[in-house]
């Protein structure tokens, strides 16, 4: 089992496919700000006047990590701070549910509205499983170089 | 499993310094404190403002009014949500689907006035579908704010799994 999770060649899929994800996630934020401001407002999660200041950094740590995990520059850390990423989006989601509300997860900006729900938890947990492998056994076929950090 | 925590902050520090520093230059960036966008409320029915940019907003009385003049009320829900509950004789297009299932609104002329409405107060497809309906040339958009939550709640006529409810006595 070990050895088909850890195959280098499918946690370049892992990567290429979590990193397109995100890299899209976060360019059709950054794309409309306003709108995932207001979704982030429509979660009644966070204090009005920090609101905004998450709808600005979000997209571009969504849109780093994501280019990041493409060019397998440190493949760990950026799988790290997705999964932390989608730790948070668990809670929200899951934290909606229970309190009834019926709003558009804002997940991907404006493409294609998806409602809070258990399909979402779902998916969300399927790509932190994928996140972890990756925190686990790294990438570093066809990566820019693996040690880009750790060597200076 | 070796992480190294600082190349993290790093990361995340730069990307949310490129962000901030983006959104500031940007022309159309948001402003720093989030502000409640409210929607204008629609004061007399028959005064419905059309030059408004934007849809407006309708209370429970105005919404029954409306309902009794037989308009057009869209559930935004999706449709498990609809078939569970809905106003009676509004038709449903989750805002989800917008662009497959806006065919229904085909025998509706874009003068119509429309009502959109969904789980409660707390819900934001209503609005959501309501600026679709605006960009799509519907401009005589109703927000129905308090949605199925006060509709239910006021004994008004409900479909609930496809049998009428509070049946209206003419």
């Amino acid at each position: 089992m070990k050895k088909i999770i850890s195959n280098e060649y499918l946690l370049i899929v892992s990567r290429l496919f979590l990193g397109f994800l995100f890299v899209f996630s976060g360019i059709e934020k950054i794309i409309d700000l306003q709108t995932f401001s207001t979704s982030i407002a429509n979660y009644k999660l966070l204090p009005n006047f920090t609101i905004n200041f998450f709808a600005i950094i979000l997209p571009w740590i969504e849109l780093s990590a994501g280019l990041l995990l493409i060019f397998g520059i440190c493949v760990k850390e950026n799988a790290a701070i997705i999964n932390l990423l989608l730790v948070v989006f668990i809670f929200a989601v899951g934290i909606s549910m229970m309190r009834g509300l019926d709003i558009d997860c804002g997940c991907f900006g404006t493409a294609g509205g998806q409602q809070v729900g258990f399909q979402k938890i779902g998916e969300n947990v399927l790509l932190l499983l994928i996140g972890t492998q990756l925190i686990f056994f790294g990438s570093s076929k066809f990566s820019i170089n693996e040690n880009f950090f750790s060597k200076h | 499993m070796k992480i190294n925590f600082r190349i993290i902050v790093l990361i995340v520090v730069l990307s949310s310094i490129t962000g901030l520093l983006v959104n500031y230059f940007n022309p159309k960036g948001v402003t720093f404190i989030h502000t409640e966008r409210k929607l204008q409320t629609a004061e007399a029915l028959s005064g419905i403002n059309l030059s408004s940019p934007d849809p407006q907003q309708i209370n429970l009385p105005q919404a029954r009014t409306l309902y009794k003049q037989k308009v057009v009320f869209i559930d935004a829900r999706e449709e498990d949500d609809y078939n569970l509950g809905h106003i009676h004789n509004a038709i449903n297009i989750p805002y989800s689907n917008f662009e497959t299932m806006k065919e229904r609104l085909s025998n509706i002329s874009k003068e119509d006035v429309v009502v959109t409405y969904c789980g409660g107060s707390d819900c934001d497809l209503s609005i959501l579908l309501a600026d679709k309906l605006f960009a799509d040339g519907y401009k005589k958009v109703l927000v129905f704010f308090g949605g199925w939550d006060k509709w239910l709640t006021a004994n008004y006529p409900i479909v609930i799994n496809g049998e009428l409810y509070n049946a209206e006595v003419e």
